[in-house]
């Protein structure tokens, strides 16, 4: 998995509401952040239809 | 008669009515006991010895005037360190909680109470039931009785090391990844995760509200059996050991090829499933939905909802967090809401595919970890250690599960299985992990521990 981005790390901590962690434990923030990005990643690689009932036009369902 | 610290409940509450025994004899032993060997366990973060005896004198006079509360009358036990006794600290083995004291009992402990149980104490936990053995928190992690340098398990470590020592006879634990089986396993000990919802988490500090769960624990099935009963409310499981022509599942890819079991424990759940055999079981293969599926929609259903409830705290005060849970925390606040969608509906799926298997099997068998306890000093064997095992599938679908010892490794730790039944079936698991125990010998083994005992 490629590293991520410094830009974008930063603005995801702020986000979380954790810069002030980040500046006092920044080795734990991202190791957090990097074992997310790999849970995000399988769960994106997982074979998962979303269907919702009586819903039409949904990418990957019928058309 | 066998030695105080190892009778059973059933052999206390039986020795309480023949008068061969009282409940202050008993507690005054086992708190000598506990005195004598915790400082090299570390089971014990807060022990109510006061109250315990208080509680025993009580039950003992109830019980001489004829006011029998029923089977668990008198007998000790220990609590999880995450679970309300009236009275007591509630740390969840935190710097986070230290001094807080609980104002009422947790629902689970309320029923215990009522049936005349007496808690001994809080035992040790990992920090709020997440991550593992650490060394920077306000108590130490407990130890395994089988070797001292290795881990019990967790995150019920105190549950799973106060048992095995001999120090009560039942406990409460708590499992959202694993947690009563894997002490129970690393333990040589029986723990049970009941199904979804059976038992009441009212009162316990939560993990993943969606994968929670509470289970008994004890050195034997019957026990198990006897304290779910009671913190259920329901009437007593009749066990019955005859299973033959039950039809038990034996998932061999979890431990073949999903994960690489070491060979000692391959060897001891092959040997398990010939004895069942040999009483009688019908033992087919089976196949189960991938052990990586499950880890993966566990972690993204997990650690957001632990990041949800820690998140207020976490911000404010990450100081008062040991590191390992820390990091483990807050991995929830970068899980996508895609991830966790997503997570969710595959976990349905899953649960359906796992449900449908027992259309054909009435029993599941398979691993609990691929390899016995490693040292606990050793911060990347024991997370390796941690993640390979089998428990997560059965948190996600809420399938009864229950660890029981079956073998001894060659360093002289234990190794378990797992048995699994399909929904409100724990009596089914129960039955075929009594008639194991009838027919083998771990149940009656001992840690080395026990030779120094007073």
């Amino acid at each position: 998995m490629p590293p991520i981005d410094p830009t974008m790390a930063k603005a995801l901590i702020a986000q979380a509401g954790l810069t002030d962690v980040h500046a006092a434990y920044p080795e734990d923030v991202m190791t957090a952040l990097e074992q997310a990005a790999r849970y995000n990643d399988t769960i994106a690689g997982l074979d998962i239809e979303i269907s919702v009932p009586g819903a039409t036009y949904l990418p990957g369902g019928d058309r | 008669m066998t030695e105080i610290c190892w009778l059973s409940a059933t052999e206390l509450a039986a020795a309480y009515r023949s008068r061969e025994l009282s409940p202050v004899t008993v507690v005054e032993h086992l708190l000598a006991r506990i005195r004598a060997l915790d400082p090299q366990l570390n089971v014990f973060i807060h022990l109510d010895a006061e109250g315990a005896l208080r509680q025993a004198r009580q039950a003992e006079a109830d019980l001489a005037a004829g006011r029998d509360l029923g089977p668990l009358h008198g007998i000790p036990y220990g609590v999880k360190d995450i679970i309300d006794v009236e009275g007591l600290p509630t740390t969840c083995h935190s710097n986070m909680l230290k001094g807080n004291i609980a104002k009422r009992d947790a629902d689970v402990v309320a029923r215990l109470r009522k049936a005349g149980a007496i808690a001994l104490g809080k035992i040790a936990t990992h920090e709020f039931a997440i991550g593992g053995p650490s060394f920077d928190l306000p108590f130490p992690p407990a130890r395994n009785p089988w070797n001292r340098d290795h881990h019990p398990g967790g995150s019920s470590s105190g549950s799973g090391a106060g048992l095995g020592a001999g120090f009560f006879p039942l406990a409460i634990g708590t499992d959202t990844g694993g947690s009563v089986r894997n002490p129970a396993g690393c333990c040589g000990i029986v723990g049970l995760k009941p199904s979804y919802d059976k038992v009441s988490r009212d009162g316990v500090f939560p993990l993943s509200w969606t994968l929670d769960y509470v289970g008994p624990m004890a050195r034997r099935v019957e026990d198990v059996a006897l304290f779910l009963d009671a913190m259920v409310g329901q009437k007593p499981t009749a066990l019955d050991t005859d299973i033959k022509g039950l039809r038990i599942g034996f998932v061999k890819h979890y431990h073949e090829k999903d994960m690489q079991a070491g060979p000692e424990t391959a060897a001891a759940l092959q040997a398990a499933a010939d004895t069942l055999a040999g009483l009688g079981a019908i033992v087919t293969e089976v196949e189960l939905p991938p052990l990586a599926d499950f880890a993966s929609v566990n972690r993204a259903i997990l650690t957001p909802e632990a990041w949800a409830i820690h998140a207020p705290w976490l911000r404010a005060h990450p100081e008062r967090y040991g590191k390992l849970s820390r990091r483990r925390l807050m991995v929830g606040a970068f899980v996508t809401a895609e991830a966790h969608v997503r997570a969710r509906l595959m976990g349905a799926r899953l649960k359906q595919r796992v449900e449908a298997v027992f259309d054909h099997v009435d029993v599941l068998l398979t691993a609990n970890a691929m390899n016995p306890a490693c040292r606990i000093d050793d911060e990347d064997a024991v997370v390796f250690n941690y993640f390979q095992h089998a428990r997560a599938p059965f948190n996600l679908t809420g399938h009864p599960a229950l660890s029981i010892m079956c073998g001894l490794s060659g360093d002289g730790l234990p190794l378990a299985m797992q048995l699994v039944a399909t929904h409100d079936r724990e009596d089914v698991i129960l039955n075929v992990a009594a008639a194991y125990q009838r027919k083998t010998e771990w149940a009656d083994m001992r840690p080395p521990l026990s030779d120094a005992a007073a």
